[in-house]
């Protein structure tokens, strides 16, 4: 039983390097801008709308990716994915940073699939929350977090893994 | 000349960004569809020069969408455009006939060199 434990575990690990792979690589084409994971802070919402954007995992392994920010962090983002100039409106925002999203999490299904050999994940269409103190929830979901703090602001990548899985081993 | 360019990806950004990343040369998006179906209709009504294909998208996805454009044009040309492109896709895309491939994110320049490729 340990033995199943130490394999899943080193999986997860595996899948979380990949994705915190893709989130580097992805922010480096946008911005120009190497990045390094951080330690653990969180994002300020004294001022700041909460952001989230989540995107489904499915296939070999079921989960989630979701990428924690605020308004005004995504909006920097954005702003660099459109070519340095201002966005139209408020819904380009939103279509932008899902479309971040899809970037990050179908990068990192491409370095997962390639490094499985195999079709192992499969991502699901982006869903976007944005509130005051936002916090989403995912039970039964055993994540892993890392950290980037950089010119355009703070990123949290947040890897969950469905319990659901574990039943493969 | 002005070549035509119509871009079918379930996400307006990618529709926006072409758009911008296109402006002021030889190319010109002269429309999108956010689905593979409409996509097809659209291809059917504006015969545009060349196609930039999202895989993953809601009706009918990528590569269904490029084998059908293929029946209906053998020298359709087209450009797969996502996020996604391991190698079990990109074979895939390949035994379709599709012989162009780009990864998002994108700047202007590599998507401009793209489909200056496309018509070498």
């Amino acid at each position: 039983m340990e033995n199943i434990a130490e394999v899943l575990q080193d999986k997860q690990e595996l899948l979380f390097s990949l994705a915190k792979k893709s989130f580097e690589e992805v922010v480096a084409e946008i911005t120009e801008e190497t990045l390094v994971a951080n330690g653990e802070f969180s994002i300020p919402t004294d001022d700041r709308l909460s952001l989230s954007i989540i995107i489904g995992l499915s296939g070999e392994t079921n989960g989630r990716i979701l990428i924690n920010t605020s308004v005004a962090y995504g909006n920097n983002i954005a702003v660099a994915m459109n070519f340095g100039d201002p966005l139209d409106s408020q819904d380009d925002l939103f279509i932008y940073l899902a479309e971040f999203a899809n970037m990050v999490c179908g990068r990192a299904a491409t370095h997962i699939n390639n490094q499985f050999g195999k079709r192992e994940i499969w991502i699901s269409p982006p869903a976007i929350f944005s509130a005051q103190d936002l916090e989403i929830i995912t039970p039964n979901v055993s994540s892993m977090k890392a950290y980037y703090e950089f010119t355009h602001g703070k990123f949290i990548l947040d890897m969950g893994f469905s319990e659901s899985s574990y039943d493969d081993f | 000349m002005t070549r035509k360019v119509l871009v079918i990806d379930d996400s307006p950004f990618v529709f926006k960004a072409v758009s911008k990343a296109l402006e002021g040369t030889e190319w010109e998006v002269v429309g999108n569809a956010l689905d593979g179906q409409l996509g097809i209709d659209k291809y059917i009504e504006l015969r545009p020069d060349v196609i930039t294909l999202d895989v993953t998208m809601p009706v009918m996805d990528g590569l269904e969408t490029a084998k059908k454009l293929v029946e209906i044009n053998p020298n359709v040309k087209i450009i797969m455009l996502s996020a996604m492109g391991d190698e079990t896709l990109l074979n895939n895309a390949r035994e379709i006939g599709v012989k162009y491939f780009l990864t998002k994110p994108f700047k202007p320049d590599t998507i401009q060199a793209k489909l200056a490729e496309v018509f070498e």
